[in-house]
């Protein structure tokens, strides 16, 4: 079966995420909320006709805090999750109804070089993938509480939620690498970009971004996305990511407006970090 | 960026080995070995070779003759394209093949797997060094996107003169798109003979350079205060109107991915769909675009489900590659659902 209409769509994708943390409950030191849902988590709905999440779920792996049971794959499996094979990449896992749920571990704590697979044993090779920029999220995240969506589902569990600093470390990055080739498939990172400036206090973003940059794990990543922030947003609104984040606007909110406000909150992010 | 043009091929090399240098790292350093491999050297002593293939300003047909991989199949070298100007369909399709690319405008991207390394960069979008003349290709205006909706939707084998009747556009026009198709590698023909093969997909995604719902059409903003049910109610009850749903909503029956936050339908005359559907224009705040243009093959092959009228699915596809927020990764679901269900919607 699949989910269809519109209404559902969140709430499934929601109902699919307290899923996969209850599965993994054994491991939940080890497991971050991240991605578009922790975005969501921190920001609230978008106030204007764009959608504020899809039905991706993604969740992050530290190995430095990951038990060797119960395994992985069987503890997805258990919980009625399947390895999704026609996308052939590792850790990409469906729950009955098609949600799909993303394993990740953050390349350097991946284990021996691969191409997409981590190694993390005990647990199976195809059970979570590598990823880059995903260090930061498991240095900077804290408790929250993920209600379910849906008013029948009273489930509310504790998980880690990367910080906003975090999220804006991994945004950065993909906007970032892509910006020899800009396509409007990015734009709404740059968009996330906005909204997680927008939503969350400079003063907190800074000392996240500090405590970050200090860190042995993810310092080098977090360096590279102040750089970013800097040559793609803090230098005004007619910079690639300011200008992208506006493009997502199009039509249905204030590009103008949105250009202009992420690079004013850009460069006081900066000022506020040095 | 408008230097002098580098017009010889050694210019080009010494200007695209400057430009990746002064993107290393400080403790990196570069030299060029010969006039075609470039030694990459990571502080640790770790040192990599970048096989250059120098091109003047390549069509993407002239890039699919280059190797993956270098011939002897050492890892350390890594092929890597330098050419003075790279058009951005030719440097997405770079992008999908995997393979490093620079230009004189300063366009790059590099990934070296030893020692690690990857940089990005931009320059220009349009060439500056371009002459007078017949411009490149291009996929604008209704002709072009008739035939491109032709292709995509219906199956090969197709003769050109088949092809300019069913897409209603004269054979002129048929030819020169299907030349400009084949340069970016996007059709396959037989020696005078028919279409053989379409990319469909990459089609798709080329012609969204060329064509978006909102920049290629007049746009209304309108609020539909009852939200998005009430807007596919009230179309599945209207009567005499032309229009085709598109966006989210359109694909939400094959591929549901994102919520629906708008509505994009066609229509033929603005204000007499607003009327119909009860629609209320607004500056700000909309969550209905309708669309109206020059565009008739927006309204070809729709499908009627419970009475709403929607787009093909090729349609709605490029409708969300330009659209906005999260459309573009909408797009990319329904081009896999596309993909894995071709037989239920080509034909």
């Amino acid at each position: 079966m699949r989910v269809r209409g519109d209404a559902d769509l969140l709430i499934a994708a929601r109902r699919a995420l307290i899923d996969a943390l209850g599965a993994l409950a054994d491991h939940a030191e080890a497991v971050v909320v991240i991605g578009a849902q922790a975005i969501y988590l921190h920001t609230g709905k978008a106030p204007i006709a764009l959608a504020e999440a899809t039905k991706d779920c993604d969740l992050a792996l530290d190995t430095r805090r990951l038990g060797p049971a119960p395994l992985i794959e069987e503890a997805m499996r258990t919980a009625g999750f399947h390895l999704n094979v026609e996308g052939r990449q590792p850790g990409s896992w469906l729950n009955a109804d098609g949600i799909p749920v993303d394993l990740m571990v953050p390349e350097s704590l991946a284990g021996a070089a691969g191409r997409r697979a981590a190694r993390i044993p005990p647990h199976e090779r195809n059970a979570a993938r590598r990823a880059v920029g995903l260090e930061a999220a498991v240095v900077d995240h804290a408790p929250m509480a993920v209600p379910a969506l849906d008013p029948e589902d009273r489930r509310c569990p504790v998980a880690n939620v990367a910080g906003p600093a975090a999220l804006l470390v991994a945004k950065l990055h993909k906007v970032g690498e892509r910006q020899a080739t800009p396509t409007r498939l990015i734009d709404k990172d740059a968009h996330d970009i906005y909204r997680l400036l927008v939503a969350v206090s400079t003063g907190r973003l800074a000392a996240d971004l500090r405590h970050l940059r200090a860190s042995e794990l993810a310092g080098d990543a977090s360096e590279q996305a102040i750089r970013f922030l800097d040559a793609l947003f803090a230098s005004g609104p007619d910079a690639l990511g300011s200008t992208m984040a506006g493009r997502a606007e199009e039509g249905v909110g204030e590009p103008a407006t949105v250009s202009a406000s992420v690079a004013v909150l850009a460069k006081d992010l900066l000022i506020a970090v040095d | 960026m408008t230097e002098h043009e580098p017009t010889r091929r050694a210019e080009v090399l010494r200007r695209v080995v400057e430009l990746l240098r002064v993107r290393l790292p400080p403790e990196w350093s570069t030299r060029l070995r010969d006039d075609a491999v470039l030694e990459v050297a990571a502080p640790g002593g770790a040192t990599g070779y970048l096989a250059i293939e120098a091109k003047r300003t390549p069509t993407t047909r002239d890039l699919a003759s280059v190797p993956m991989k270098s011939e002897t199949g050492d890892p350390t070298i890594q092929i890597l394209v330098a050419a003075r100007y790279l058009a951005p369909s030719t440097r997405a399709w770079l992008d999908g093949q995997g393979l490093s690319y620079v230009d004189a405008t300063g366009n790059l991207r590099v990934r070296m797997n030893a020692p690690a390394l990857y940089i990005s960069d931009r320059g220009a979008d349009r060439d500056p060094w371009r002459g007078p003349g017949r411009p490149r290709g291009s996929l604008q205006g209704p002709p072009a996107a008739r035939i491109v909706r032709s292709l995509v939707d219906l199956v090969p084998p197709l003769t050109v003169p088949e092809l300019a009747r069913r897409s209603g556009t004269s054979l002129g026009t048929v030819y020169r798109v299907v030349e400009f198709l084949e340069q970016e590698v996007l059709i396959e023909r037989t020696p005078r003979g028919p279409i053989a093969d379409v990319a469909w997909r990459p089609l798709l995604e080329r012609w969204s350079f060329d064509y978006g719902f909102q920049h290629s059409n007049t746009i209304g903003r309108f609020l539909e205060p009852r939200g998005l049910e009430a807007l596919t109610e009230r179309l599945a009850a209207v009567e005499g109107l032309r229009y085709a749903v598109t966006g989210t909503l359109a694909a939400h029956r094959f591929a549901p991915y994102a919520p629906a936050r708008l509505g994009m339908v066609y229509v033929d005359d603005l204000e007499r769909a607003a009327e119909l559907l009860n629609l209320r224009p607004v500056d700000t705040g909309a969550n209905v675009l309708l669309a109206t243009g020059e565009y008739g093959m927006v309204f070809e092959r729709c499908d009627n489900v419970d009475g709403v009228t929607y787009a093909a699915p090729s349609q709605t596809a490029v409708d969300l590659l330009t659209g906005p927020g999260r459309s573009p990764a909408e797009a990319r679901e329904l081009l896999d659902w596309m993909e894995a269900n071709e037989s239920s919607w080509r034909r």
